[in-house]
């Protein structure tokens, strides 16, 4: 997607952490992740309700990231703006989760 | 023994001891989720309330500037509604629409109990810890379709 014509180039120059997040934030529909961990608490029949009741999910999408979070350490629950994922993020610390975001791949 | 479905949400006949033990670590919770900022090192606090962003210091910290009281108030109202519904006599009534309530104060009981057994075994903590999840799971199949 090319970036605005007005952008100044400055922001690679200076290259701080807080500018290479507004560069990021620049970039229009600049896609972001939710990321649920496991942790050694939650049971799993827990973790399962808050995807489908949260999220909207069908059991059987809501089962598959439990199950993904539960065998490889975390699983990506959602992705999208920043702000919706910081949204999304804060939902999951209400039900005891533990979740980040972080920029999508490339 | 446990939740049965009644025609607007659950309830549960609770034995004496498991309400005062369900009351006092409610009622405790709501107290260390109130006095979150005077106890800035305590580590049950801290799994309450993780880090959104884990390589980013200051994005971590302008994220929970807005949503840690957020947190915190919700989770005293969940701790809250446990308490309040277990002031009524039995069976405990709880309306569907309060049923997240409970399970997400259950789930930050386990937390904290958790976090508390991990800074100092104690087998009764872990006897605690283990009804929790007993009573947690058994709502959680209640509700389930």
């Amino acid at each position: 997607m090319p970036r605005a014509a007005t952008e100044p180039d400055v922001l690679e120059a200076t290259g701080t952490e807080e500018d290479l997040r507004l560069e990021e934030d620049l970039r229009l529909g600049a896609p972001w992740h939710t990321v649920v961990w496991d942790d050694p608490v939650n049971l799993m029949t827990y973790v399962s309700w808050v995807f489908r009741s949260y999220f909207g999910y069908a059991k059987e999408k809501a089962e598959r990231l439990m199950l993904q979070v539960h065998t490889e350490g975390s699983a990506v629950v959602a992705t999208g703006s920043r702000e919706e994922m910081e949204r999304h993020v804060e939902a999951m610390h209400g039900y005891g989760l533990l979740a980040t975001l972080r920029p999508a791949e490339p | 023994m446990g939740f049965v479905r009644t025609e607007d949400g659950v309830e549960r006949v609770f034995q004496p001891w498991e309400r005062a033990l369900l009351a006092d670590l409610s009622g405790d919770l709501a107290d260390l989720l109130r006095a979150a900022d005077s106890v800035p090192g305590d580590r049950a606090i801290a799994r309450l309330l993780p880090k959104a962003y884990p390589d980013d210091a200051t994005a971590a910290a302008e994220f929970a500037d807005f949503a840690r009281p957020r947190l915190t108030e919700g989770k005293v109202a969940s701790a809250e509604a446990i308490l309040a519904d277990l002031a009524a006599p039995d069976p405990v009534r709880i309306p569907h629409e309060r049923v997240p309530l409970w399970l997400r104060g259950l789930t930050d009981l386990r937390l904290v109990l958790a976090e508390r057994a991990a800074e100092r075994p104690d087998p009764i903590l872990a006897e605690v810890s283990d009804w929790l999840g007993w009573v947690l799971s058994d709502l959680l199949e209640t509700i389930e379709d």
